[in-house]
């Protein structure tokens, strides 16, 4: 079974990064570019992973995931991916509902391990990698 | 209307669905209808009429849009001839409307291909680009205004402005103040119109299907042309001919794609006239291959950084602000090479220094927090990237930290420079640092990656297993055959003795040979019986401690006994016997004149043996320089003491070992035998000959042809200086430098990595000129045009004014400089109130409204790229300020004279870098009367100096990547030679008749030759006149020498090898009668190519650089090697050039 990853980013070239090392590792992506499109892509292609950034236009990343874990039941995981220098905003990011956080810049093999580990607490079977 | 193309006027044009039309009828004239639109368009230009430019452009731009909605509809359908013909359209109509935007610039919008979300973002693009110009807090409404002056695309609202603001401050790109608004430190990147435009033209779903396949922008398709037609027709079921049509049209948008208002600033390399052919057509292969892994192999000095500079142009193209492009080199000399050409060079891509970032992965870190900028260009060592997140002195590699940088720096684009120097140990980490970077290259997460190598051809094997491909090779004889790098001519030049060094063995020999003597009237028989009664105990004892027999040996005591065992047999002694008379002196305490009495060698005898030796051992203490050895020389007692208590007990006093053996041969020294053992190494001591054989070659230079400045590289070793007067004898570059004192032909200048020394002129004195010359060129020339440039690139300034603004600015610069004294660190704030204030409060009057504005605020200090210019320019204040502070220190040269010179100290950290490519200018420069330069290994790379055409390789060391390195050196085409002269030369060797071409380009190259009659001016002379039909094949290459000898420069390169000692580089081959190369020496040379100077031909292999010596090495006295050189090289360099000359063409 696939696991489907949402990214939501308002970087263009992060979420294209995201997207390459993901899809290459055999997760399905998929990605927007603001927390109004993130909430709307969430709800509409019921994802098992959200990656969320916290600065964006439109709909900051807390709000979004704050509406995602309010909105949807079942609720997809969501990772925020927080600024180097921002980590004290993870603990609202937390508190608000978000499953972990990941710092940026990450490794990607971090980024896949972070989205397994947390794949594993919630009791789903984590991406058996095609290569990392 | 915001722009040309988009949903209103999909709106407008209501009906335009392209799945109504169909296939094979002709739906419309794209053709008949853009010419229509442009005949009415140019009248309404010509009436004035902006109105009626209006109606013209907007008919074609509805047409436009729908084309472009009928590409996506056709291709989602399937329906192929459609997707055809509306492609064909699109290019059809895309001309002319950009031609009207032209023409209108302020009236009608520029033609895109992007969808509405797409034209949004490059809205706000333009608004982060006006937060960017200025370090202050902005009004929203100069915001607005500025953001329109930007747009090429149309009208943007005031409330679009302020949504993109409220945006930004949210995503914290930008913050909000009091008064406006200001750019935040989050870095920002813009949209990627090439992606876009992609993606719009062909609809989401095939753009996802061709960014998985690598193409994700407009240029990927035109630079991978056959790669993109196979794709496609494996992806989709659409045929060749699609795909021909699809990169026409990326070709079209690429060609009219809206110009960069403030983007990356630079200069155009691909279109200047500075690029050699040979140049462009490795660009265009690297093009061709689209980056992806390519690999270009160029010798050393051919300007492999220029072919790596039209790539970053390349690159520039689509690079987006907060994306970067990483350059990797090996040593930090090549960074410094790469800025030079990066950023300051005139023939250079002259991008502003804070678009450059030069450091590890951590001080870019720091960087970006610190400034909030991001660098286009980052320079790495391969070992700084591959250490970072290793701890420090760890030399780890840790993929994750390399994985985190790639990703923070945004890197899309990567140069591997001397790439060869990864592979040559595929285990390293600069190995495994290309091998992440190769895989991020394949998965797609860099965009293109280019590699360039002096000598790749022998590594391709290990190449590809890091997954690059060798894609290009530029031979070398090429290159000089068309005079693109300097025809040159190499020697090997054995180094031996110095008449000196030579009567030394002489005297050593009448010295031996007296000692054999004195031993044999001793009684050989007596001296062994003698030995023999010492106990062996003793004996091994003394050889142990004093002699240092069998040292370091486990069973020394063992291997000693046993040999002095075996002196006690009978016969007489020999040379290497003679220790054994030391032995019995210490057992017995016996001076030479007891062992004498004892041996019953009558007084008389003795005495005129005495007598002799000392003749001997007074001759050597005048010819000898070493202070130790004349002590030794000078002692008193001569073979009448022996302070056998002292030897006892030296073994065992403090100091280091060196230091004991060294008291032990001293006290030995009153002993005949002992004096022998102190004194033999002379006979391998070659240090004067050496320096006297570097003097001959360049006498032999000088007495041959024109030099026009001599580099020798020599190991780095200082003068003591700072202790008082001292002798550095002849070692290294310290000696070079001391003897070469005094010589009045030689201003020389030596650089070491910790100091400089300049010859001392008390009349004219070197250092402040230098001083003067760093003044002139660098702060009031380089740095203050930066400066310059930095506030005035981009803004619409009448020459008038541009002029007025210059000689305002240079006028101020110059009084500052003049003023300036006793510079220690920058001056910011002075730099601010006598420069900076008074140039701005210039451009209130010259530049009114907001351009003015703008201007001014790019002259504040807290703009860092301002001040990071400044810091430069106090940098070159305080290296002039070191030259004029330049420090006298004093030296003895081995002849006992006493020789003045200037010492400057090399500074430390980013100004060493300027220093080290300050150096190469001060070499060059015209206005210094600088004709040596002595340099140690620093200066192997990133060196890069023009006007020397000698250089000799003083080191002996055959290392061949550090010979190739020094040899491109002195190898750089004068800059005379210019592409005109090339065209010439390619004519003059070429069979096509020579004409009215010929003789404009002659006369625009070759006047500079002068009237003095001459065989060049001959020919030129024929050249210019009527005479070229007539000239022969032979007239022709004969020009074509003189054209090269005329506009270029022969270098001639020596190379010293060692001719005696035990790691001597040279044989003699008795069958040959010659004298060679060793044969490990000989292998170093089997790829290496030139033209052999006596055959005139193109020779690869050991022979490439023949051996000059007079008759045998070992003994040639340096003036007789003079005159040999100077026969061998004299009126030589027409048939070296012409040998250049047969290789093949390009």
């Amino acid at each position: 079974m696939t696991i489907r990853i949402l990214a939501v980013d308002d970087e263009p070239d992060v979420l294209r990064l995201i997207e390459i090392k993901l899809r290459k590792v055999g997760f399905e992506v998929l990605t927007a570019r603001d927390g109004e499109e993130g909430l709307e892509r969430a709800i509409a292609e019921r994802p098992d992973v959200v990656l969320m950034d916290v600065m964006m236009p439109k709909m900051d990343g807390f709000t979004a995931a704050g509406k995602i874990k309010e909105q949807m039941n079942p609720a997809p995981l969501v990772l925020m991916l927080t600024a180097k220098g921002q980590e004290s905003d993870v603990v609202r990011g937390l508190s608000g509902g978000a499953d972990d956080y990941i710092i940026k810049p990450f490794a990607p093999r971090e980024l896949i391990a972070r989205i397994n580990v947390a794949l594993i607490k919630a009791g789903k079977p984590p991406l058996v990698a095609q290569e990392v | 209307m915001a722009v040309a193309e988009g949903p209103a006027f999909i709106g407008q044009a209501g009906d335009a669905d392209g799945t109504r039309v169909r296939a094979g009828r002709t739906y419309w004239q794209a053709q008949g209808i853009a010419e229509i639109a442009s005949t009415g368009f140019a009248l309404a230009t010509e009436q004035g009429d902006a109105a009626a430019q209006r109606r013209a452009f907007y008919t074609l731009a509805n047409y436009y849009g729908r084309t472009r909605r009928i590409v996506g509809t056709a291709l989602d359908g399937g329906n192929e001839p459609l997707v055809q013909a509306a492609l064909r359209n699109l290019v059809a109509l895309h001309r002319p409307l950009t031609q009207m935007h032209r023409t209108a610039p302020g009236t009608v919008p520029l033609a895109v291909v992007l969808e509405r979300a797409a034209r949004d973002q490059l809205t706000r693009d333009l608004v982060v680009r006006v937060l960017n110009e200025s370090p202050e807090s902005m009004r929203e409404a100069t915001i607005v205004e500025r953001v329109n002056e930007l747009d090429v695309l149309g009208t943007v609202a005031p409330g679009t402005t302020h949504r993109h603001l409220t945006d930004l401050v949210a995503s914290g790109h930008a913050v909000r103040s009091a008064d406006g608004f200001a750019r935040a430190r989050r870095s920002y990147t813009e949209l990627d119109v090439g992606s876009a435009s992609l993606e719009a033209l062909v609809g989401p779903s095939l753009y996802d299907k061709l960014a998985n396949g690598g193409f994700r922008g407009l240029s990927d398709l035109e630079a991978r042309q056959d790669d993109f037609r196979a794709q496609l027709m494996q992806l989709t079921p659409l045929g060749a001919g699609t795909a021909d049509l699809m990169i026409e049209v990326a070709a079209t948008l690429l060609d009219t794609r809206p110009p960069d208002p403030t983007g990356w600033r630079h200069a155009d390399l691909l279109n200047s006239p500075y690029p050699r052919p040979y140049q462009y057509e490795a660009y265009a292969v690297f093009r061709g291959c689209g980056y992806q892994g390519n690999l270009v192999e160029s010798p050393t000095g051919s300007g492999k950084t220029m072919i790596g500079m039209m790539c970053i142009q390349d690159w520039l193209r689509t690079l987006r602000s907060g994306q970067s492009i990483l350059v990797l080199v090996p040593t930090s000399n090549y960074q410094q090479q790469w800025i030079g050409e990066l950023c300051y060079k005139p023939v250079g891509l002259r991008l502003p220094p804070e678009l450059v970032f030069s450091g590890s992965p951590n001080q870019l870190e720091r960087f970006q927090r610190r400034t909030g900028s991001h660098p286009a260009v980052v320079l790495m060592t391969y070992a700084a990237l591959a250490q970072t997140g290793s701890g420090v002195g760890k030399g780890g590699f840790d993929v994750d930290s390399i994985e985190t940088f790639l990703q923070s720096a945004n890197v899309q684009y990567v140069v591997l420079d001397e790439v060869h120097k990864v592979v040559e140990d595929m285990r390293s980490v600069s190995a495994d640092v290309t091998r992440q970077l190769t895989e991020w290259l394949r998965d797609g997460s860099i965009r293109g990656l280019a590699g360039f190598s002096g000598t790749a051809e022998a590594y391709r094997p290990r190449f590809a297993e890091l997954g690059l491909t060798l894609a290009h090779n530029i031979p070398l004889d090429t290159l000089i055959g068309y005079g693109f790098v300097a025809p040159f001519v190499e020697f090997g030049v054995p180094f031996a003795n110095s008449a000196r060094e030579r009567r030394i063995r002489e005297l050593l020999d009448s010295y031996k040979s007296q000692m054999l003597g004195y031993l044999e009237a001793l009684g050989p028989e007596r001296l062994r019986q003698w030995l023999a009664e010492v106990p062996m105990e003793q004996r091994v004892a003394i050889a142990r401690n004093q002699l240092r027999m069998y040292r370091g040996r486990a069973d020394g005591d063992e291997a000693t006994a046993r040999r002095l065992a075996e002196w006690e047999k009978d016969g007489a002694l020999g040379i290497g016997e003679a220790q054994l008379v030391t032995i019995l002196q210490i057992a017995r305490r016996w001076p030479d004149q007891e062992l004498a009495r004892q041996a019953g060698l009558g007084p008389e005898r003795f005495e005129a043996i005495r007598q002799e030796l000392d003749q001997v051992r007074t001759e050597l203490a005048e010819l000898i320089y070493l202070p130790a050895t004349i002590t030794r020389l000078r002692l008193p007692g001569f073979t009448t003491d022996l302070d056998v208590d002292a030897l006892l007990a030296a073994p065992t006093a403090g100091g280091s070992a060196a230091a004991r053996a060294t008291r032990i041969d001293d006290l030995l020294a009153t002993t005949i035998v002992g004096l022998y053992g102190g004194l033999s190494d002379w006979y391998l001591r070659t240090g004067e000959g050496r320096v006297e054989t570097i003097k001959a070659l360049i006498d032999a230079e000088r007495d041959a042809r024109n030099v026009t400045g001599v580099i020798v590289f020599d190991t780095g070793k200082r003068i003591r200086w700072r202790s008082g007067l001292t002798a550095p004898g002849y070692d290294g570059v310290a000696g070079l430098f001391a003897q070469i004192l005094g010589d009045a032909r030689f201003t020389a200048f030596a650089a070491l990595s910790s100091e400089m020394y300049l010859t001392y002129d008390e009349r004219d004195p070197l250092p402040p000129r230098i001083a003067t010359f760093i003044e002139s060129e660098m702060m009031r020339g380089e740095i203050a045009d930066a400066i310059f440039g930095l506030a005035t690139q981009g803004f619409d300034l009448t020459p008038d004014t541009q002029e007025t603004l210059k000689s305002t600015f240079t006028a101020l610069v110059d009084e500052y400089v003049s003023a300036l004294s006793s510079v220690r660190a920058r001056r910011l704030g002075e730099f601010q109130r006598r420069v900076l204030a008074p140039f701005r409060r210039a451009t209130r009057r010259l530049v009114p409204g907001s351009a003015g504005e703008r201007m001014r605020a790019r002259l504040s200090t807290r703009n860092v790229h301002l001040a990071e210019l400044i810091t430069t320019f106090f940098d070159y204040a305080q290296l002039a300020e070191s030259f004029r502070r330049a420090r006298v220190g004093e030296i003895e040269q081995v002849s006992g004279a006493r020789q003045q010179f200037f010492v400057v100290p090399m500074p430390g950290g980013r100004r060493k870098q300027l220093m080290y490519d300050l150096t190469a200018r001060i070499v060059d420069a015209e206005s210094l009367p600088v004709n040596l330069v002595i340099v140690s290994t620093w200066a192997r790379t990133g060196w890069n100096v023009i006007k020397p055409n000698v250089l000799i390789d003083a080191t002996a060391t055959r290392d061949v990547t550090a010979w190739q390195q020094l040899r491109g050196r002195a190898m750089r085409a004068l800059r005379t030679w210019t592409n005109d002269c090339y065209r010439l030369l390619l004519l003059l060797r070429s069979d096509q008749p020579l004409d009215g071409a010929a003789r404009d380009l002659a006369a625009k190259v070759l006047q500079p030759i002068g009237d003095e009659p001459s065989p060049a001016v001959e020919l030129r002379d024929r050249l210019l006149g009527d005479g070229l039909e007539r000239l022969t094949a032979a007239g022709r290459e004969s020009l074509a020498v003189e054209l090269l000898l005329a506009r270029n420069k022969v270098t001639h390169i020596y190379e010293l090898v060692k001719a005696s000692g035990s790691t001597r580089q040279v044989e003699y081959d008795r069958p040959a009668r010659a004298w060679r190369r060793r044969e490990n020496i000989a292998q170093k040379h089997s790829y290496e190519t030139a033209v052999d100077p006596f055959s005139g031909r193109i020779v690869r292999g050991v022979e490439h650089a023949p051996l000059l010596y007079a008759n045998d090495p070992r003994s040639d006295l340096p003036s007789d090697l003079q005159a040999r050189v100077s026969d061998a090289i004299r009126g030589r360099d027409p048939a070296i050039v012409a040998g250049w000359l047969t290789a093949p063409g390009p």
